[in-house]
């Protein structure tokens, strides 16, 4: 390899371009981990996801579970009983390398907490909780749902969201969002 | 270490983590190609409702049907093995090219799921992309600084924010978050369930304090910073391990390399 093909040199302008660059990158980085009524819009353009928020784990940590659960309504008319949907993979040491069930599970956690969210500030409430049902959160689960195998002899399905709060269960687990019957 | 001051060395060290990366991810998407199809939680038919209109509309939608997905994750697969093998070649500007825009369609078409391996994915691949194509030794080092800052700021700001927090100054943090199924473990969340509630709060102040004072691996000389980076392998490998945040250890042990080229730079300017 030659090492003076790699790099050769360019004008102070084209520096100081990418000294702004990333200088701005920086700066907008900084201003960005707390999220405030001003800045809110600068993450609605970040179509990239190129603003990061470092926070992790902080100031709130996430100390409770999502689980997706299913149940089906038979065409002779009788309910089968909530069956658990696994999305955790088995912790074992190869999760160090391999975990690709992480991002599975990261997608429900971010679908059930938009729709906490959507509820908590207010967007559906008791009068319009139909509403959720048009959130891409919501159709998003539906659609997975309804691809999954279900008992022989389903007419339509409900799915459940349920928290729970760990190992030593720290509190009574909470319903996130229990769906209508959909129609397969 | 006097060799991370070589630019050469650190960019093909950061090169050759952050392809190890890119191929274990490579490979979690392959696994979780069945979710990318219409049936999936990734269903692109689905997905393009979270995203900008004249995205879900635009000609670039083929991308992101399973079709084109499997040939994006497929080809980060064959870069990544190229790049680690070959890592500082003039020709490496097209692949970096090329994981660059990929990325930047990933992210713009997963709109959940992700995570901050992700956006600290993108920072490298920018800077490499950047680097490769000026051509400038000044740009190359002022990208090392780049991803350097960037990957302080990280621990710094995530430490200030649990610093913030009373569940992590009392200790209960790390208890709650070991007792959850998606990130904890069943035998450490009972040992600190059993144990003195020091145990939690030492853990809790530990990764605390170690974060907030992470800026001091720019500033403290060698060997002495060799100790926070050290105490940050350990702490992801404990992540990648224990919570099976197995990216983070990658990516960010990507960025080390560029930390110690700006330590070692901020030495030989003082002397």
């Amino acid at each position: 390899m030659i090492l003076s093909s790699l790099f050769k040199r360019t004008t102070h302008m084209t520096v100081i371009l990418t000294i702004a660059f990333y200088g701005a990158w920086l700066f907008i980085t900084l201003i960005s981990q707390t999220r405030y009524k001003w800045n809110v819009r600068v993450f609605s353009f970040d179509i990239f996801r190129l603003i990061p928020v470092w926070t992790f784990f902080a100031p709130n940590p996430g100390v409770s579970d999502y689980n997706l659960l299913l149940r089906s309504r038979l065409n002779n008319g009788t309910l089968t009983g909530f069956t658990s949907i696994p999305l955790r993979g088995r912790k074992n040491i190869g999760v160090a390398l391999f975990n690709p069930k992480r991002r599975l599970q990261k997608a429900l956690h971010d679908h059930a907490q938009a729709i906490t969210m959507q509820v908590a500030g207010g967007n559906i409430k008791e009068e319009n909780k139909d509403n959720i049902k048009l959130t891409f959160n919501y159709i998003s689960i539906l659609n997975y749902c309804v691809k999954l195998p279900s008992v022989a002899g389903s007419s339509s399905l409900q799915f459940m969201i349920l928290e729970s709060f760990g190992y030593h269960e720290l509190q009574e687990p909470q319903l996130v969002l229990n769906s209508g019957f959909h129609k397969l | 270490m006097t060799a991370f001051y070589d630019i050469h060395f650190a960019y093909s060290c950061i090169i050759r983590l952050y392809c190890i990366y890119l191929f274990l991810t490579s490979l979690e998407y392959i696994y979780l190609l069945p979710q990318f199809s219409n049936g999936g939680i990734f269903s692109w038919k689905i997905m393009k409702l979270s995203v900008h209109p004249h995205i879900g509309r635009s000609g670039i939608g083929f991308l992101f049907n399973k079709a084109g997905f499997s040939a994006i994750v497929f080809t980060r697969l064959v870069l990544s093995i190229c790049l680690f093998a070959a890592p500082l070649q003039p020709l490496a500007v097209y692949p970096l090219a090329i994981l660059t825009a990929t990325s930047l369609l990933l992210a713009l078409r997963n709109s959940i799921g992700n995570d901050g391996t992700d956006q600290m994915s993108m920072i490298i691949s920018i800077t490499l992309f950047i680097t490769f194509a000026s051509g400038d030794p000044k740009i190359a080092a002022i990208g090392l600084y780049f991803i350097a800052a960037q990957s302080i700021l990280a621990y710094v700001i995530a430490g200030i924010a649990k610093g913030l927090s009373p569940k992590w100054r009392s200790g209960q943090a790390v208890f709650q978050i070991m007792n959850t199924e998606t990130y904890g473990y069943e035998k450490i969340a009972t040992f600190l369930q059993r144990s003195h509630p020091l145990a939690g709060r030492l853990l809790s102040w530990n990764i605390l304090v170690f974060e907030i004072f992470y800026f001091l691996v720019i500033f403290l000389p060698y060997p002495y910073f060799l100790l926070l980076m050290i105490w940050g392998i350990l702490f992801h490998l404990f992540n990648a391990f224990v919570m099976g945040l197995n990216h983070f250890f990658w990516v960010f042990l990507a960025t080390y390399p560029a930390i110690i080229y700006a330590n070692m730079a901020l030495h030989h300017y003082l002397h």
